[in-house]
């Protein structure tokens, strides 16, 4: 079987939807260990696979094309020079995260599993997700939460047929988070200060919480709070804001490589979700009422206790057995709750057993054989 | 005191048109699907043919404009109707065309009318549907109010046809009022021009289809045409073009809001052309460069989005569905596909493939019926700039601001829609009283003229016709001897060339022959 995956993400970069895309492609590799896989992204120069596996911490090889693309055609260069590629390499099936190139396939009679990751966005793109959704034909539609399920389905007042739709949060590669150290253990190997140790992992955007963390480090000076990821820019800019405010148990380490990521998080006692209720995604927009991060479910992974905004959409996964919730933005309740994490280490390990065991149910693996089920 | 005879006459030919309003009720009810009484279609036929009877009073009661409009308003009905008993027989196996609908739009427009008719929802939810479906907006909440209020029990299609012919042949009444002066009204344009650009009006093929559908085009041609009229009768009659410019754009606004804004921008530069004078201080003149710039600034952000993703998106319909296109992208590069695309738009609906393309028969007459009347108009609207150009200094400005505005939309619904063979030529009829206007007057100048060159762009049409039939054979028939994409253009440029170049010089030698024998000059050149 030949599955093409189509996708507008820069690969490779360090936005969350080329990491998203990139996972689930090598989960498509793995789910169905006798298809070929190809992916079609923008670009003009072709970087190694070792460089892409380290940065995107993905093991099963599959192959990648990159396509010029100019931005005066708002990708849609891009969806035909791909989709044109895709068919005229025989795609028995295609994955895209557009439903431009889904509608397509559908029309050409080719199945279709199309990502949905947010409300459809643009001029036309909303008219076309509308088009591809009446389009009949073999299709699947993957939508990373019910909050986004619900939201679709009252914005374009129907419903998705159940044998079409799965409801696919985004997931974690276990294999990367087996056999991690301890917490005193990863921040030895990382050459890290040994103390209890908060860590916040990901892009340091608006709507992530980053206030609210420099409020919690203001609160317990005895914890190291520790922020993995972030574009420089940003980086540079709440460095000096923890400065500013004097605070020397924040560190910053800018990007990581996602292959290295897990060790950040093991050093950790307790992982760090702060989501505000409106949260900029790399794409812009506001996702806090539809989003599945992807840092949750490595958190999870992980197996460390996790202390995360209440937001109606992180329940859907997290719960009050396998993580402690707050209300966002109230760094009162921040304080409380992170207090009473750090004062007991049974319950700190009772949760993150419970949330490792949680996020087997949402591996990249099984997420992609569901996803393929209807096809194969 | 009144005239006994006259208001006599008055009374009868009112009784008569009511008389072809209960005639066309019957034919209705024969012949539309579900066949059978409906005080609904009773209602509204009466209605359609008395108030195109009014309006044809109106705009001068003159016999050319009732053939005009009477044929344009049946020949929509017929082919409307007929289409819909056709289709389901003769059509392909769609559901649009089982349902007895040509356009696709139409057909999802339509059904959702009745659903919300039905539903018992107010009508005005249709405007809050466009994430649903496309065809959200005026003409659904209208096709809802017209089942819910006229036909609650049944659907009946023929009756939002019969709404679209009416309103499509009413335009005429309006087209003809703004071009052909009545007694005692400062001279228009050439009533040559009006009478021609009426029938192209009545009888373009695309018009005709689109007008018998359950369409937005219809009524967009409709109340285009009143506010065309308005702005030409604005120093005269004051009062009544206000009323209809602000019927015609609120009316085109609920229809369409964005072929509204494209109308607005086109009725002010219309009313400059028509009443503005270009000013005599630099300051004005900088002042008026100014307010065009703010405007047209203004469109490009309302529009130029929209109009760039919808463009895209078209474009890659168009290659996918043309190994041809695809060729040429190839051929000249990614980089030329909007302008590859855009150029071949242009040649849509393309009447050889028409001929030679298997389709079903009836599929392939709409087609050949569709490209015969694009290829009738290409002429028209090449000759016309040139026209304009050596036209008399008083009507140059005008006649060049008609030239561009159907020119540039021509090429703006080529460039939206690219090659797809139903959006762009419908796209084009947006503002199609315009169009009309600009090949009436190249007809109305050829002839006056007696210039050749009309003909001459005929020629080159044709010589592209046949170079692309040949084409079409080679590939769909036994004759193998297709050209390269190089041969082909070389070709139909070469030749259309030598029958220009040749046609400059023959009016040249003949020119200077005429001047020598001292006959009187020639016609103007072009």
């Amino acid at each position: 079987m030949r599955i093409a995956c189509i996708a507008t993400s820069q690969i490779p970069s360090t936005t969350a939807n080329s990491i998203q895309v990139m996972k689930v492609c090598q989960a498509l590799a793995l789910a169905a260990p006798d298809a070929d896989v190809h992916l079609w992204v923008p670009g003009k120069n072709e970087t190694p696979w070792e460089q892409l596996a380290g940065q995107y911490g993905v093991q099963a090889p599959f192959t990648i094309h990159w396509v010029p693309s100019q931005r005066a055609f708002r990708r849609y260069d891009l969806i035909w020079s791909a989709y044109r590629a895709a068919r005229r390499w025989g795609a028995d099936l295609f994955y895209t995260w557009l439903p431009q190139v889904a509608l397509l396939a559908l029309r050409d009679g080719c199945p279709a599993v199309l990502e949905v990751h947010d409300r459809p966005t643009g001029r036309i793109g909303p008219i076309l997700f509308g088009q591809y959704f009446r389009q009949p034909g073999r299709k699947r539609t993957l939508v990373i939460s019910h909050a986004l399920r619900r939201a679709l389905e009252e914005r374009y007042r129907m419903r998705f047929p159940e044998a079409e739709i799965q409801i696919a949060p985004n997931g974690v590669d276990m294999d990367r988070y087996r056999d991690l150290p301890s917490p005193s253990e990863a921040r030895a190997q990382l050459g890290l200060e040994e103390r209890l140790t908060a860590v916040y992992s990901g892009h340091l955007y608006a709507g992530r919480g980053m206030s609210l963390l420099l409020g919690l480090a203001e609160a317990f000076p005895q914890v190291n709070f520790l922020w993995a990821g972030g574009q420089p820019d940003a980086v540079e800019r709440w460095r000096g804001e923890a400065r500013s405010r004097g605070l020397d148990n924040v560190r910053l380490t800018g990007f990581i490589e996602n292959a290295r990521l897990p060790l950040y998080q093991a050093a950790g006692e307790i992982l760090l979700m702060p989501y505000e209720r409106s949260i900029a995604g790399s794409s812009g927009g506001n996702s806090a009422d539809i989003c599945s991060p992807m840092k949750m479910f490595e958190y999870m992974a992980a197996g460390r206790a996790i202390l995360s905004s209440d937001l109606p959409v992180i329940r859907e996964v997290l719960n009050e057995d396998n993580a402690v919730l707050a209300p966002p933005e109230d760094l009162q309740a921040w304080v409380t709750a992170l207090g009473g994490l750090l004062e007991d280490a049974e319950r700190r390990k009772r949760l993150g057993e419970m949330a490792r065991a949680d996020v087997l149910e949402y591996t990249w693996d099984n997420r992609a054989r569901k996803a393929l089920a209807p096809f194969i | 005191m009144s005239n006994p005879t006259a208001a006599m006459k008055n009374s009868r030919s009112w009784l008569l048109a009511g008389a072809a309003g209960l005639l066309l009720a019957a034919v209705m009810m024969l012949l539309g699907r579900p066949a059978g009484f409906s005080a609904g279609t009773l209602l509204l036929s009466l209605a359609a043919v008395l108030g195109l009877y009014a309006a044809w009073r109106w705009a001068g009661a003159e016999r050319a404009l009732g053939w005009m409009m009477a044929a344009a308003f049946v020949l929509r009905l017929a082919a409307g109707l007929g289409l819909a008993m056709a289709l389901p027989v003769h059509g392909y196996d769609v559901e649009p065309s089982r349902a007895g609908y040509l356009f696709p739009d139409a057909y999802e427009r339509d059904t959702l009318a009745w659903e919300l008719a039905s539903s018992g929802q107010p009508v005005w939810k249709a405007f809050g549907d466009e994430m649903r479906v496309d065809q959200y907006g005026g003409l659904l909440a209208l096709s809802a109010a017209v089942y819910r209020y006229l036909s609650p029990d049944l659907h009946r299609p023929a009756l939002i046809i019969l709404l679209a012919a009416a309103v499509s042949a009413l335009g005429l009444a309006f087209f003809w009022k703004a071009l052909v002066p009545g007694p005692g009204e400062p001279s228009g344009w050439s009533r040559e021009a009006a009478l021609f650009g009426g029938w192209l009006y009545a009888l373009y093929p695309e018009n005709v289809l689109l007008g018998g559908a359950q369409m937005r085009e219809p009524f967009i041609l409709g109340l285009s045409a009143a506010a065309f009229w308005a702005v030409r009768a604005w120093p005269e009659s004051r009062r009544p073009a206000v009323i209809s410019l602000i019927a015609g754009l609120a009316g085109l606004a609920v229809i369409s809001s964005r072929v509204a804004v494209i109308v607005v921008a086109v009725l002010l530069l219309w009313f400059w052309l028509e009443h503005g004078r270009v000013p005599q201080t630099a300051a004005r003149r900088a002042l008026l460069v100014g307010a065009g710039v703010v405007f047209a600034a203004g469109l490009t952000y309302y529009g130029a989005g929209w109009l760039s993703e919808a463009a895209g998106w078209d474009a890659v319909l168009t290659e996918r569905s043309s190994g041809w296109v695809q060729l040429i992208v190839d051929t000249v590069g990614d980089r030329f596909r909007v302008p590859v695309v855009t150029l071949i738009g242009l040649t849509q609906p393309m009447l050889p493939g028409a001929l030679i393309e298997p389709a079903a028969p009836l599929a392939r007459w709409l087609s050949i019926l569709r490209g015969a009347g694009w290829y009738f108009l290409i002429p028209l609207l090449l000759y016309a700039p040139f026209a304009a150009l050596t036209a008399r200094p008083e009507d140059r400005r005008a006649a060049l601001g008609l030239a561009a505005i159907s020119l540039v939309w021509v090429v703006v619904a080529s460039y939206r829609a690219g090659g797809d063979m139903w959006d762009n030529p419908r796209y084009r009829t947006h503002l199609m009283v315009w169009t009309a206007l600009l090949a009436g007057w190249a007809w109305s100048q050829a002839r006056a003229r007696r210039s050749a060159w009309l003909v001459r762009w005929y020629g080159v049409i044709g010589i592209f016709l046949v170079v692309t039939l040949r084409w079409y054979l080679s590939r769909y028939t036994a004759w193998k001897s297709s050209l390269s994409l190089i041969e082909f253009l070389a070709l139909t440029a070469g030749l259309s060339a030598l029958l220009l170049a040749g046609g400059w010089g023959w009016d040249r030698r003949r020119s200077r022959t005429g001047l020598r024998r001292g006959s009187r000059s020639p016609a103007r050149p072009e």
